[in-house]
């Protein structure tokens, strides 16, 4: 496995070796280790400091399923932190396949120069004049890509929204069928991509060929046990696949911690409206697709193709984040504008969660009405203008809500809480709180243990026991997304010693020891190198807080607020 | 007592007639809990996460409320 560096000023690239200490470190460890190790802590995000770390999954390129997470790294302009955001789709799955463990891409390019990275199917990489590709909207790029290169390529990018450099920039990534739908979406990595002039990241796709692993037979046995519990479990089985991630849309708002109106409310009254039961129905009646594999090696198939009255495509992979953030969120119940809401993102390059959140703010500022979805669609595709008004929703909701003097701006460190308010699910405060990538909700996601009330569990509504479960579900996390694995798949660790079976594929991948314990110290590692970099780039612990209106203003229906003391909040890294 | 029922996810394919928009009206004995209502209805525990009453989430024991509205939702994962 090698690391390709590439050195957009001098327009150079070499093939190097992993760092020795980070043999066996794949996605999130990786990017967060190199980022951590290379970058000047503060520097200028969109400076010739900063580099652009994509690293496939540990495990991604080889039998076991849905492990096809790409995690992309950098100091983020967002949150003036170190970020990791992955993406599915195809490209973790040919990159590990042709034995690239990291792309680094450093410095800054000559001025009005931009390029596109391709990498062969043998791994060797050219930087190519993007030319007349700098300027156009993904789907668009990609179909001119595939007209130059060639159908069969993975191709991760940037729209206008990222070559502006706009803190809420995605970078976008083909699915299976080719379209840039899914989205390595937080923290603004688009906007530093575009800093470094580079358009799109191309990469051959290797059928047959399959990533490197010490010990086969072992491998292969664990991956079948953990597809197996993949299958049993009715969540991933049978529900995921039917309704998408989008059935949490019912259970969140029924739970009262569905943010609405910019967390005016806990419960949208047109939820079903949007709800993943509706959206089935309604793409069902049309001829598009409720069930559709979004990700290599994929058994799951939570992605869906949703299409208009005519049964034309709109848009793919519309999930529950987006449903809220361009649904709820904004007081707008009309579900074929939350899937043109959901392409422009897309297509523009922006995070849907991020966008929809500063539509929000703006709303709430009275700038528009909430529910206004003509209104909603008008402001996306003025960032793609690039007008004064476009760039400020652009940046995200801190920046919206410092235009409109309104400080009730869901954000923590810069970056917006996702579809569960941390008023009525206590633990997604600490989660929001304390991660070292502001308000992220995969980073931590404590919701069942708060609201899966009916086993007893926790009560969503106090203190009680949530630092411990967001620490574990951090700890967690931070390795899940190391090895790669797709969050809704994670019902494989549900197998018998479910654990240990993951520790089994990652010891046969690599060849050393790793046991359950070595999971926890990873996890630990990575958020400690995490801590480090955010701590020397001047975070203090006043940033690990929710901004007042989560501890001032109670949340209809249940009229609680956030009770998570600052205390308790410093305890969450302990360790 | 009479109960308006809510099923969410797939778990209304288990159920035959079932109309989503107006719920399943069900009829109990009084002084029973979410847990026999489950019974009554034929659904497996394990296939339930989450249980509503009146908006308000309930445990297995909770006693059920005349004119009450239930949710019932299946255990969920995301992130
Ligand atoms: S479950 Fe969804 S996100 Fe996960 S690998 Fe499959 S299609 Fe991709």
């Amino acid at each position: 496995m090698k690391i390709i560096r590439v050195d957009m000023a001098a327009g150079k690239i070499t093939n190097q070796e992993v760092v020795p200490a980070f043999i066996g470190m794949g996605g999130r460890g990786l990017t967060s280790f190199y980022v951590n190790k290379e970058v000047p802590p503060k520097c200028d995000p969109l400076g010739p400091e900063n580099k652009l770390v994509f690293a496939p999954g540990f495990l991604s390129g080889s039998s076991l399923v849905n492990s096809s997470r790409f995690s992309i790294g950098a100091k983020s302009p967002l949150t003036g932190g170190i970020k990791e955001s992955n993406v599915g789709g195809t490209v973790a799955v040919d990159m590990a396949s042709i034995g690239i463990s990291a792309i680094i891409v450093e410095g800054l390019p000559e001025k009005n120069r931009s390029y596109i990275l391709k990498v062969d199917k043998e791994g060797n990489a050219v930087l190519l004049d993007a030319g007349g590709l700098w300027g156009k909207r993904t789907y668009d790029l990609v179909k001119s890509i595939k007209e130059t290169h060639g159908e069969n390529h993975s191709i991760t990018c940037i729209g206008p929204a990222g070559e502006m450099q706009l803190s809420a920039a995605s970078i976008q990534s083909t699915d299976m069928d080719g379209r840039p739908c899914r989205a390595a979406g937080r923290g603004g990595l688009g906007a530093v991509m575009g800093s470094k002039g580079l358009k799109a990241l191309v990469v051959e796709k290797t059928k047959g060929k399959s990533t490197q692993i010490q010990d086969l037979e072992a491998f292969k046995s664990s991956a079948k046990i953990f597809a197996q519990a993949v299958m049993k479990d009715e969540f991933s089985s049978e529900v995921l696949p039917a309704l998408g991630s989008a059935v949490l849309v019912e259970p969140i708002n029924a739970a009262g911690a569905f943010p609405t109106r910019n967390a005016r409310q806990g419960q949208f009254e047109d939820a079903d409206k949007i709800s993943g039961e509706t959206m089935a129905q309604v793409i069902k009646s049309r001829g598009g697709k409720t069930t559709h594999k979004g990700c290599s090696g994929c058994i799951i198939n939570c992605s869906n193709e949703f299409v208009d009255e005519k049964g034309t495509y709109v848009t793919s992979s519309l999930e529950y984040e987006t449903i809220w953030s361009m649904g709820g969120m904004i007081g707008n119940n009309d579900l074929d504008a939350i899937a043109t809401l959901d392409f422009l993102c897309d297509d523009i390059g922006l995070d849907t969660m991020s966008t929809g959140v500063a539509i929000a703010v703006a709303m709430d500022a009275g700038y528009k009405a909430f529910g206004d979805a003509k209104a909603a669609i008008e402001m996306v595709e003025e960032v793609a203008t690039g007008s004064d008004f476009g760039k400020i929703i652009g940046h995200g909701p801190a920046r919206v809500g410092k235009h409109f003097n309104n400080d009730r701006v869901p954000v923590i460190k810069g970056q917006s809480i996702a579809a569960y308010d941390p008023r009525a699910i206590q633990g997604m405060a600490v989660t929001y709180a304390t991660s070292p990538m502001g308000g992220d909700h995969t980073a931590g996601w404590v919701v069942e243990s708060n609201l899966e009330a009916f086993g007893g569990t926790l009560d969503p509504f106090s203190a009680k026991g949530q630092v411990e479960v967001s620490r574990n579900a951090q700890l967690h996390m931070a390795v899940v997304d190391t090895v790669g694995i797709c969050d809704f798949a994670q019902t494989g660790f549900g197998a018998p010693d479910g654990l240990e079976n993951v520790c089994k594929m990652i010891r046969a991948k690599s060849g050393k020891p790793f046991s359950a314990e070595d999971w926890n110290t990873t996890g630990k590692k990575i958020i400690r190198i995490e801590l480090e970099f955010n701590k020397n780039a001047g975070f203090t612990k006043e940033l690990d807080r929710l901004p007042k209106m989560f501890y001032e203003e109670p949340l209809p229906p249940h009229n609680k607020v956030v009770v998570i003391s600052d205390e308790e909040m410093d305890t969450t890294f302990n360790f | 007592m009479n109960l308006n029922v809510k099923l969410y996810g797939t778990l209304s394919s288990l159920l035959d007639d079932y109309n989503h928009q107006e719920g399943l009206d069900v009829t109990i004995p009084e002084d029973t809990s979410i847990q026999d209502l489950l019974v009554h209805l034929n659904l497996e525990p394990d296939g339930i996460g989450m249980i509503f009453m009146d908006g308000m989430p309930a445990k297995k024991k909770a006693r059920l409320k005349q004119g009450a509205r239930i949710t019932i939702f299946q255990p969920i994962f995301g992130g």
